[in-house]
């Protein structure tokens, strides 16, 4: 019914409670959000996406703005599911792990080469590369690629400076030519 | 060199890897997932959560915690209002009677009769052996009078049976008969003999703790056990078992 209507005229309607339109705009977005979720290694990625969108059922009707305007929201609301998430995954293992039992942990800077075991394809190598970043990092290079913002509205997103965004972009972009490189090689 | 707002995809060193990232991440939920995730949305938008949620706001915060706040408040004023009354014996016969037991329970004193004089005064015949279950404590526990004034006609219909002071073992309190179950002697927090409502695990009056049997804690905080011989949900009171303090054993005192 809704088909490829703009961003604007779905959330018109789904403000109008039109069940329609947040299904158009649920099958527009989750695969993105859910990927952006991947990206930033969510514990449940599916589960936190349906956080997302009840999330924006239950406040769209405060949202004003244009399609731009909804898509930075949606991936706002992402975000802090996400933080939220990793803070409650923090909190469980500092609860249940007692640290002295477990075996000796690889560094965080793992061998990158290892990390690709059984991986192919330049996709994993992104992904390898990737999870080897800073969380800021990871987040903008994501928003950027994935929700496809600006600078400026990656900003928003993350609730940064856009200055902050762009040294943090030139880090991660830094980052994954050193990893990729290192990957080619090996 | 890359500009920063040129999208990174465009990049020639890592604009492609960066693109098969982003196809291999952004694979649309599982049919199933998904199906679940708009089942969900659809029953926010069945129950009209959506606008009222929305609609609440934080208001609705305000407006919950005043409907909790007032009645609390007037439960509150009310308790203390009669408490007032009790303390000064303001309160009418069967009310003052009511709240001097339920006093009594944790060791506070209030005049058990009306300080009005609704009641007759004059002495009632002692009779051995008398005594029913609920018998009102229509003396002050302190009092060893043998005489007792008029009866609690008002409340069961029948005369009181003269109050028989009965000697507690061990307690070195005496007390007059018909202390209702539950009800303390003067030490404070005294339990009647032969009950054990302050025994050590049962008394629940500690927050959360639920009963003496082992592995039966379950209970949300708060909420104690129900079973007979473990206290109930009210404050103080020592939910002893009707048996511990039944009539028969007092009036077996009494008639030894």
């Amino acid at each position: 019914m809704h088909g490829r209507e703009p961003v604007e005229g779905l959330v018109a309607a789904a403000q109008a409670d039109d069940r329609d339109a947040f299904g158009a705009l649920y099958e527009r977005f989750a695969p993105s959000v859910l990927g952006y979720l991947r990206g930033l290694g969510v514990p449940d990625p599916e589960d936190t996406l349906g956080e997302v969108f009840v999330s924006v059922v239950r406040d769209i009707h405060r949202f004003e703005g244009d399609g731009d305007a909804f898509r930075r929201w949606l991936f706002t609301i992402a975000h802090r599911r996400a933080v939220d998430a990793h803070r409650a995954r923090s909190r469980r293992r500092e609860d249940l792990i007692d640290p002295r039992s477990l075996p000796d942990e690889k560094s965080a800077t793992t061998d990158l080469a290892d990390s690709v075991v059984d991986r192919v394809g330049l996709g994993a190598d992104a992904r390898a590369a990737v999870e080897q970043l800073t969380e800021d990092q990871r987040a903008v290079i994501l928003l950027r690629i994935i929700g496809d913002f600006s600078v400026a509205d990656t900003a928003t997103v993350l609730g940064k400076q856009p200055g902050a965004v762009k040294t943090l972009q030139r880090r991660a972009l830094a980052a994954l030519r050193r990893s990729l490189v290192l990957l080619a090689v090996s | 060199m890359m500009r920063d707002d040129e999208s990174l995809l465009e990049a020639d060193d890592v604009g492609p890897q960066l693109r098969a990232l982003r196809d291999e991440l952004c694979q649309a939920p599982p049919l199933g997932v998904a199906e679940a995730h708009l089942a969900a949305i659809g029953d926010l938008l069945a129950e009209g959560s959506g606008a009222t949620v929305v609609a609440l706001g934080a208001t609705s915060r305000r407006r919950r915690l005043r409907a909790v706040a007032l009645p609390v408040a007037a439960t509150v004023g009310a308790l203390a209002l009669t408490c007032g009354l009790a303390a000064a014996g303001g309160l009418p016969g069967p009310a003052q009677r009511q709240v001097s037991r339920v006093a009594g329970a944790v060791g506070w004193e209030i005049p058990g009769r009306a300080t009005s004089h609704d009641r007759p005064t004059h002495p009632v015949p002692a009779r051995p052996g008398a005594g029913s279950g609920k018998r009102d404590a229509t003396v002050p526990s302190t009092s060893v009078s043998g005489a007792r004034n008029g009866g609690s006609s008002g409340s069961s219909g029948s005369p009181d049976p003269a109050p028989v002071v009965t000697s507690i073992p061990g307690s070195g309190a005496t007390r007059p008969s018909g202390t209702s179950p539950g009800s303390s002697g003067s030490a404070p927090g005294h339990s009647t003999g032969g009950s054990t409502p302050a025994a050590p695990g049962a008394s629940g009056d500690a927050p959360g703790h639920t009963g003496a049997t082992p592995g039966r804690s379950g209970s949300a905080p708060g909420l104690t056990d129900t079973t007979p011989g473990k206290s109930g949900s009210a404050p103080g009171h020592s939910g002893a078992t009707p048996s511990a303090t039944a009539p028969g054993k007092l009036e077996k005192q009494a008639d030894q």
